[in-house]
């Protein structure tokens, strides 16, 4: 009980729902950066059906001897598209970032 | 109470061994995974991917549990709270889509271990939490559950599990890490186990809003009931104590009787001693120069009065009298008029020798 008392003391509240939505509504994104939004959250769903078409065998079998019984979810899999689409889409994030922020140069020109 | 007085709590009932023993265990089961895999003769990616696909719900929680022993972990507390839910969400579902790829009772016992995790969480970590609100977690159905009917729950079926797993395996290996699997199973249930019990004892309840009106409600019954205890036992002492207590009650009337006798005799005292000194002889002088000087004082104010009204009507009259003149003279000067001279227009002959009666002229301008 003295670890969690501990926790009480010291521990911060959750943030609002209206105040993320608030805080996320007032960013303006560039047709790029909207694509590499969309592009990960497809990336998100695509890692999920690949790890699910490649199993991988169960850690009672395989690792330590014996056939392939059981077939598991491919995890790692799945988090190996996730990190390669993640930089890609960043990649692109950053690119439209760059040419909004040259928009806006020119504008105020 | 002492500090030097420690309570002496068992270490199944302490969170913080729980949390040590926890991390503790997770370091071991990854080590011990990794070199039976390496001794198995695995490659590097292999490795990899089965600390991915096996261990990453072991590398999440002790992450987890060594960010609570630090202050940043402390402070945002419920914020890696959400964030281990998501993971076992994750996890539960993943192991939901592992039933349809191998359909044995190993995979349906891990997919209903998870599902109860993830509500046995849910249903601890967001009580009193601002989530908790607003998505109205206090309507749910699972809110029917009792602490220790989640924790039991997880245990049988971990039992349960750990028995397919023991008959699966066919090794030294797999025994120990199923073993191991198990230990962290009921070791995370009774971390969760000990934060609700925690709240219990903070109050919070799972059913109500994140208020304390049950708890006001059920205090206030508790001590309507003891109130009403209480005046049962001042009931019977009441009925002990009567007879004394009218036997009190009948002195102090008897008292009351005396003060008031003596009272009037003092009173009587009084006025004889007045009496006897002439006070009221002489009041009645005071009394009757008083009422002489009343008279000579109003008959003063009277005449004053009276010559304060001739004073004014005499003015009053100047004034109005003034005013008529004023008038007069107003008049006098408004309605005196200048007489106008009449000018008696000469009649005019026109060239035939006509007279001209008034007519106007048109001039002829050349």
């Amino acid at each position: 009980m003295n670890m969690f008392e501990e926790i009480e003391k010291t521990k911060k509240e959750l943030p609002k729902m209206k105040t993320i939505r608030d805080e996320v509504e007032d960013f303006n994104f560039n047709i790029y950066q909207q694509l590499s939004i969309i592009i990960f959250i497809f990336c998100i769903f695509l890692g999920i059906v690949f790890g699910n078409l490649f199993p991988v065998c169960g850690s009672s079998s395989a690792l330590y001897g014996g056939a392939c019984l059981t077939s598991n979810f491919n995890t790692a899999l799945m988090l190996f598209i996730w990190f390669v689409s993640f930089i890609i889409c960043l990649f692109i994030f950053m690119l439209g970032h760059v040419i909004l922020l040259l928009t806006d140069i020119k504008n105020r020109k | 109470m002492d500090k030097n007085v420690k309570k002496r709590v068992e270490w199944y009932n302490d969170a913080s061994t729980i949390t040590t023993c926890l991390i503790g265990l997770i370091i071991i089961t990854i080590l011990l995974s990794q070199s039976f895999a390496i001794k198995n003769g695995l490659s590097a990616a292999d490795i990899l991917s089965s600390i991915l696909t096996h261990n990453s719900i072991y590398l999440c929680v002790c992450l987890y549990f060594i960010a609570l022993k630090t202050k940043f972990g402390k402070k945002y507390f419920d914020h890696l709270n959400l964030i281990l839910i998501l993971f076992y969400l994750f996890t539960t579902f993943t192991s939901f889509l592992t039933v349809f790829q191998s359909f044995n009772l190993d995979s349906l016992m891990s997919l209903f271990i998870h599902v109860f995790i993830v509500l046995y969480l849910v249903h601890t970590f967001f009580r009193g939490t601002r989530i908790w609100k607003e998505f109205k977690l206090s309507k749910s159905p699972f809110n029917e559950f009792s602490n220790e009917g989640y924790f039991y729950t997880v245990v049988i079926l971990g039992v349960i599990l750990l028995a397919i797993n023991l008959i699966m395996t066919t090794s030294f290996y797999g025994t120990v890490l199923s073993l191991l699997d198990c230990s962290f199973t009921y070791l995370f249930a009774r971390y969760i186990y000990l934060y609700w019990q925690y709240l219990d004892l903070k109050k919070i309840d799972s059913k109500n809003t994140g208020n304390f009106d049950k708890i006001t409600d059920t205090v206030v019954e508790e001590v309507k009931e003891t109130l009403d205890e209480v005046k049962e036992a001042m009931d019977k002492v009441s009925d002990k104590f009567e007879e004394p207590v009218e036997k009190l009650s009948e002195a102090v009337n008897k008292v009351e009787d005396k003060v008031e006798d003596f009272t009037e005799n003092v009173k009587e005292s009084v006025e004889e001693f007045m009496s006897d000194m002439g006070f009221e002889e002489n009041k009645e002088k005071i009394e009757d120069k008083i009422e002489e000087v009343k008279e000579l004082v109003d008959e003063k104010v009277e005449d004053i009065k009276e010559v304060i009204d001739e004073k004014v009507t005499d003015v009053k009259e100047v004034v109005e009298e003034k005013k008529e003149d004023v008038k007069e003279v107003i008049k006098k000067k408004t309605t005196t008029k200048k007489p106008v001279k009449k000018v008696e227009k000469k009649a005019t002959k026109n060239y035939k020798g006509v007279k001209n009666t008034n007519k106007s002229k048109k001039k002829v301008t050349k």
